[in-house]
């Protein structure tokens, strides 16, 4: 039913290793690492916005694919620079697509498959044929250096997808989309512009919630290639620990930090390869809500 | 102390063998990612979840030492 056609990335132009951040953020490089288990992220410059990003992404799509024929164009971001219209408005008014229907969502680390779960739902009820997912976050913008637990975690990009319906692509086997009652402010951006993260509250909700939602999704199968939100070192030693079967679990955080709705995308196109053989494929994502998001897809 | 090594873990940043059990959790550096240390071992290695309000009542190192004992015995 769905099948990724491309997928594009364009990161924030400074990569900033952990001697860079050293002094300013008072841990050492190797403490850095230890800590975070990230070796380096890619931060914005000044001039650099989610809007412009996306666009530099979908540009890569622009440059190989026939995109006449998009139908319809998907974006989430939390940080936009533009509150309105959306990030894909943004991208629609600057390519060559004449005529698709623009959806712009707020959504962080579950908002890849916010977005490929309209997308599935309008290939199936045949309301569209290819589609166009934009993410895009600049979260270093929001986070003080002297935050130093949540500036060293985030790495600011975008990604363009683009879907075709397609009788040999994935076809949607379960999901679950939950959000934990009363967490609203454990991963916020307060009334000061400032992104705001309770790192042990997030993890709670990882232990406590996202795991066996997981493994409800997966426990009958194997096999499975998983491709989780990469969230960070220690988030992602847990999951990796506590999910039941011989899965193959992927992972890139330590070279691109925490991406926000672009990290699933982004270890996508890193393996796209693996994607395109696969049978099975689990994507999920979990955080700002605080919300969990993971589709089982299978040929 | 019951339960350096995890302690040592948690608090990877100071030799635990040279502080007092009264010493408080601030005073060495305890901080959020400390909680993370902590709820992570306690999960990975012993199957244990914990509530992380249940660790900001803590105050001394002895009160996190006992906290430890008491989850790992209510495990049992």
């Amino acid at each position: 039913m769905i099948k990724f056609v491309k997928i594009s990335t364009a990161l924030g132009s400074i990569i900033e290793s952990n001697s860079d951040i050293e002094i300013k953020v008072g841990w050492s490089a190797e403490e850095i690492l230890n800590k975070t288990g990230i070796n380096q992220r890619f931060i914005s410059n000044e001039i650099e916005t989610a809007e412009g990003l996306a666009l530099k992404s979908y540009k890569k799509i622009e440059e190989t694919e026939n995109i006449k024929d998009i139908d319809l164009i998907i974006s989430v971001s939390n940080t936009p620079s533009i509150l309105f219209p959306s990030i894909a408005h943004y991208v629609y008014h600057n390519s060559e697509i004449t005529d698709a229907k623009i959806i712009g969502i707020n959504a962080g680390c579950t908002g890849y498959l916010d977005c490929l779960s309209i997308v599935l739902d309008m290939f199936e009820n045949n309301r569209s044929e290819k589609a166009l997912i934009l993410t895009a976050d600049t979260y270093s913008k929001y986070i003080p250096i002297s935050q130093r637990s949540t500036r060293t975690l985030f790495s600011d990009g975008a990604s363009s997808t683009l879907l075709e319906k397609s009788d040999d692509g994935f076809k949607r086997n379960k999901s679950v989309n939950t959000t934990l009652k009363g967490s609203f402010n454990k991963l916020l951006m307060n009334t000061n512009n400032n992104i705001e993260m309770d790192g042990p509250g997030v993890l709670h909700f990882g232990i406590s919630k996202v795991i066996n939602e997981i493994n409800s999704l997966i426990d009958c199968e194997d096999s499975v290639d998983i491709f989780p939100h990469q969230a960070g070192k220690i988030m992602l030693e847990t999951l990796s620990k506590k999910i039941k079967g011989d899965h193959i679990f992927y992972q890139n955080y330590e070279n691109f930090g925490n991406l926000v709705s672009t990290s699933i995308p982004n270890l996508l196109e890193h393996k796209f390869k693996d994607l395109n053989t696969s049978k099975k494929i689990l994507l999920s994502g979990f955080g700002v809500g605080l919300s969990h998001h993971s589709a089982l897809l299978k040929k | 102390m019951k339960n350096k090594k995890i302690i040592q873990d948690v608090l990877e940043d100071c030799n635990i063998s040279e502080v007092s059990p009264s010493d408080t959790l601030d005073d060495l550096g305890f901080d959020s990612l400390s909680s993370i240390n902590l709820m992570s071992i306690m999960s990975n290695d012993y199957d244990i979840e914990i509530d992380p309000e249940e660790i900001e009542k803590l105050i001394t190192l002895e009160d996190l030492d006992n906290f430890i004992s008491n989850k790992l015995n209510n495990s049992d």
